[in-house]
Parts: structure tokens; C-alpha cells; sequence
């Protein structure tokens, strides 16, 4: 009996032991400066901050509106494209082409548009600093949806249903308004739309959060590989000098020697021609459309300049649900996630501008580093949710059911 | 001593004290708490950034305090930027300086767009000539 009661005690023990050698082995997977990376890269998602140069921003009416609008082909010239048509809801709100025809060709990739409440600037180049300004862009873009602001009141002052909408968001009568208040109010119901779409908890984000709290099943959960894709993230591929932070991204812009000529030839001016559009935008936050007073939200528009560097920079993507938006690239040069890696692991620095991204090396990784890191970039995946606003008023508008 | 001659090297200790205390305390860097100092060869600085500590990618603003070692404060033109020395690059932004008076200045529009290692840097233009002062701090994840 005395005999049976030690060897549970072992094997208790025994068991102990094990679950703390467990413990220490996953906690031990990185040092404490790569801990430290990991836990920047979350909590997800972070605190909703309203926009506060778009009145519409968390707005229910507002976003009803924007929802309409973004499925509304009646936005394009000859009625022809409505933004969900390049942000397709079942394409993580991207496409899956290189590069995607509107009313003529485009020079940049389709990126998804979720996580966006979140960013600074918009656009592979930034060319706008709202989500507001941005979403006007595509709608008047002549190669896009190529429409007119004449066209988007006509479109909200005579579709009653439309028109209901507005009233109900914005109090106003789009026909008792100038063309250029319908359009920027327009856009402002479409970001409110857009601040919505957020992506869930993934894989790396519930492994963060053991992480974090010395969970060991938690931890123990997490695929080995991806965990060892996770080390070279954090480690030594030193990713995160860009892809920084719980969006993976640090909102800013790198050269990393891809291409900056279109397909016919032309320069694709990147963050250079971003900011001087930007600088000669009528929607940037510095002019009368931001609706905060005070102008505290245009710090950084007040003091971008450009530089040199800046041709030849295009914006740092999130790489959330990265795995799910191929092609890849400002101009979708890059077909598959592992064609990224083996980008990166083979970099060519002499194709690097001499204004390029001084830190960039090649990773050289062998097959299992790279196999490692695409299994890493695919827990950054989930489902795109909708943040709803909650409200208790009755829609009575026509054409839209009641709540 | 004659009596004129007391109340001239009264007044001139007094006058002369007054100075003193007032250079002093216009201009507090030795003195300063303000986690960043340096000290040059003709001026001293301290430096105290809003929000602090600095955040990856948050925009913040700077309140420099500068004087001469004579405690006087900096009455010249101030230009100021950062960089990452091991990348090669600076900031995406250029800073704004606002003339607070009293060697007193506010920095706006400051983003330190990556961890790793930032170098302030505060070129101080006088009518004697420029001279450069440079803060280290290392931006943590």
C-alpha cells in the first residue's frame, strides 16, 4: 500500500515535472527581447476610436447608409461598378486579380479594406489621410468608378430610400446642400460603413494571450512550426521594424525594390506622389471638411514632408488574414504567400534603391525556416466580423425594412 | 569706503544677484528632472516629450528648455529633426518649433515610426555659429 501511494506521488511528481518542463520549453522558445515583440503584436483588437473628423463615425444611420452606398453600382458612371465589386465581401473585401479593371486600367493592387478605423494613412501611397478622403478617390478616379459629384447627389437626393437615410443620418436634405457637401458626406457615411469591418481573434492572437498570461495549455495549443515561423518573425528577420504592433503594420511606407514602373512603363510615383496629392487634396483634415474645429487629428498631415526616400515607397500592409488576400504587392506582382517568402529570403539588395530600406538583408532561410514562417503568417487569419452599432430607432425608410 | 562708494557696491551686488537669480531660475537645466539632457559646448538642454514615454507610431511633442553655461537662455534659432543612425533614415515627418521664450521651445509633429535606436537632434544657431546636439533613446516594443 505504502509501496502503491509512493508511485503515484512519482508519478505525480513526475507529471509535475513534466508540465513545468513543458512550460519552460514553449516559454523558453524565445528570449525575452522576442517575448516583448510578441506582445506588442496585440491585444486584438484594439480599443474602437472614433473618427473624430467624420461626424457619421460610429453613427448608426450613417452606417446603414455607408452599407448601401458600398454595394450601390448607381456611385459609377454608367452605373456600372459599385465598390464591392473590387472589395468583394467573400475576397476578405479584396479581389483575387493582380491588378483589377474599373472604367479603365489600375495600377495598384485591390487591398482588402477591414482593420482601416485603425490606420493614419490610405492608399498604397497615402494619398489620403482620412478614411473619408479615401473613400471619395475611387468613386471619382477616372480609371475607377469614374463618377461625379454632380452624379452621387443626384444618385442620394433622388432615391428615396437613399435619400431617407441621409436625412435620418445627417438631419439634412441632400438636396438643400452643395454638390461638394452631399459627396464629402457621402464618403463619410462610406467610412463609417468600412470602420465596422474588423477581423477576429486568430490562432497567433489566442497564443499571444496565453503567452501573456503563462497559460502552458494555452501555449501548448499553438502549432510547433508556426511557433518556430513566429521566432523568425520576431527574431531575426526583424519583420516587426514594419510590420510592427497589433495591426502588423506601422502605417508608414517602405521601399523594398519592388517595382515601381506600371505594366505600360509609366513610374508609379508611390509615397512621393502620395503626399504632394495629399498636400493638393480639398479633403485633407488641414481643410473645411474635417468636422473637428480644433484640427488636432491633422498632426501629422500639418508636418509630412517629402523626401528623397519616398519614391518608390508604398504603404506597409497589415499582413492580418494575410494568408487569405493573394496577390500580393502594391501592384500584385507576387501571386502566393510562400512567393513572399522566398522574396524576402532571396532579396536582391542591389535592386534596392540606394534610398531603400537600409535594414532590409536577405532572410536566407532554408526549407523548414520557410515552411516555418508561412505556417506563423497563416494564424494571422479569421473570419472579417461586423462591429454593430446598436440602436433602438425603427428604420421607416422606403425600401428598407423595418428594424 | 565713503558712503557713495557702499551704496554703489551695494546696489551693484544686488543688481548683480537679482541677475543671477533670475538667469537661474529662467533657466533650470542643471536643475532640470526632465529625463533628457545633454550638454554641449556652449549649451545645455533638457527635454521632456508629451506623451512620454515615446510609443511606436503615436505621434508626440517635445518642451526643450536650453541655456548657455552662463545660464542664460538660448535666444537663437532652433532647427530640430531625428534619425535611426544603424537604418539610415529619419522620421516620415519634420517637426515644428514654437518659440516659447525664456530658452523655452515646443516641438510638434514628432512619430517615431519603428522600434530601435533614435537620435534627436537640435541644430542651435547663434550669431557665434551652429553648434549640433544630439540625444540617444533607444524606442522599446
Amino acid at each position: 500500500m505504502i509501496r502503491l501511494a509512493l508511485l503515484f506521488a512519482c508519478l505525480f511528481v513526475g507529471e509535475t515535472g513534466f508540465l513545468l518542463a513543458v512550460t519552460t520549453s514553449y516559454a523558453g522558445d524565445f528570449s525575452e527581447t522576442e517575448r516583448s515583440v510578441i506582445l506588442s503584436l496585440g491585444p486584438w483588437p484594439p480599443t474602437p476610436i472614433r473618427d473624430s473628423s467624420n461626424q457619421a463615425s460610429g453613427n448608426a444611420d450613417a452606417i446603414a447608409l455607408g452599407e448601401k452606398l458600398f454595394f450601390d453600382r448607381g456611385l459609377s458612371k454608367g452605373n456600372l461598378l459599385s465598390c464591392a465589386d473590387c472589395h468583394q465581401p467573400d475576397q476578405n473585401f479584396a479581389d483575387t486579380v493582380s491588378l483589377n479593371r474599373g472604367h479603365g486600367k489600375i495600377d495598384r493592387h485591390t487591398p482588402s479594406v477591414f482593420n482601416l478605423r485603425w490606420s493614419n494613412w490610405f492608399g498604397w501611397g497615402g494619398e489620403a489621410d482620412s478614411l473619408w478622403a479615401q473613400s471619395i478617390r475611387p468613386v471619382l478616379s477616372a480609371t475607377e468608378m469614374a463618377a461625379t459629384p454632380a452624379q452621387v447627389k443626384n444618385l442620394l437626393g433622388n432615391t428615396p430610400a437613399l435619400a431617407c437615410r441621409f436625412q435620418k443620418a445627417f438631419g439634412k436634405n441632400p438636396g438643400d446642400l452643395t454638390t461638394d457637401n452631399v459627396l464629402v458626406l457621402a464618403a463619410k457615411a462610406l467610412a463609417a460603413f468600412q470602420e465596422t469591418l474588423v477581423t477576429g481573434q486568430t490562432g497567433f492572437d489566442r497564443f499571444r494571450t496565453a503567452l501573456e498570461a503563462g497559460d502552458a495549455a494555452g501555449i501548448a495549443k499553438y502549432p510547433t512550426d508556426a511557433r518556430r515561423g513566429l521566432k523568425i518573425f520576431a527574431g531575426s528577420g526583424r519583420c516587426t521594424f514594419c510590420h510592427f504592433g497589433p495591426l502588423f503594420s506601422n502605417g508608414e511606407f517602405g521601399n523594398i525594390g519592388v517595382s515601381h514602373f506600371t505594366e505600360d512603363g509609366r513610374v508609379d510615383h508611390g509615397r512621393y506622389g502620395g503626399i504632394r496629392a495629399l498636400k493638393r487634396s480639398p479633403w485633407n483634415l488641414l481643410g473645411k471638411y474635417n468636422d473637428d474645429p480644433a484640427k488636432a487629428n491633422a498632426v501629422r498631415t500639418r508636418h509630412v514632408r517629402t523626401f528623397q526616400r519616398n519614391w518608390g515607397e508604398f504603404k506597409v500592409p497589415s499582413l492580418r488574414n494575410v494568408a487569405d488576400t493573394p496577390p500580393y504587392m502594391h501592384n500584385g506582382s507576387i501571386q502566393t504567400l510562400a512567393d513572399v517568402i522566398e522574396f524576402y529570403s532571396s532579396l536582391d539588395e542591389d535592386r534596392l534603391h540606394t534610398d531603400g530600406e537600409q535594414i532590409l538583408r536577405p532572410l536566407n532561410l532554408n526549407e523548414r525556416g520557410k515552411t516555418d514562417l508561412l505556417a506563423f503568417l497563416q494564424t494571422l487569419s479569421a473570419p472579417v466580423r461586423r462591429d454593430r452599432v446598436p440602436t433602438d430607432k425603427p428604420d421607416r425608410c422606403p425600401g428598407i425594412p423595418a428594424n | 569706503m565713503n558712503w557713495q562708494s557702499l551704496l554703489r557696491l551695494t546696489c551693484g551686488l544686488v543688481i548683480t544677484l537679482a541677475f543671477l537669480t533670475q538667469a537661474a531660475s529662467a533657466c533650470p537645466t542643471a536643475s532640470s528632472t526632465a529625463v533628457y539632457k545633454t550638454t554641449g559646448k556652449s549649451y545645455a538642454l533638457a527635454m521632456e516629450t508629451n506623451p512620454t514615454p515615446i510609443q511606436v507610431g503615436k505621434v508626440f511633442s517635445a518642451r526643450l528648455h536650453i541655456c548657455d553655461h552662463q545660464a542664460r537662455p538660448f535666444t537663437g534659432r532652433l532647427k530640430a529633426g531625428a534619425t535611426m543612425p544603424l537604418h539610415k533614415h529619419g522620421m516620415n515627418y519634420r517637426p515644428s518649433v514654437s518659440v516659447l521664450g525664456d530658452g523655452k521651445f515646443r516641438l510638434d509633429g514628432y512619430v517615431f515610426h519603428m522600434p530601435g535606436m533614435w537620435q534627436f537632434s537640435f541644430d542651435l544657431k547663434a550669431s557665434d555659429g551652429t553648434e549640433r546636439l544630439l540625444i540617444e533613446h533607444t524606442l522599446g516594443p
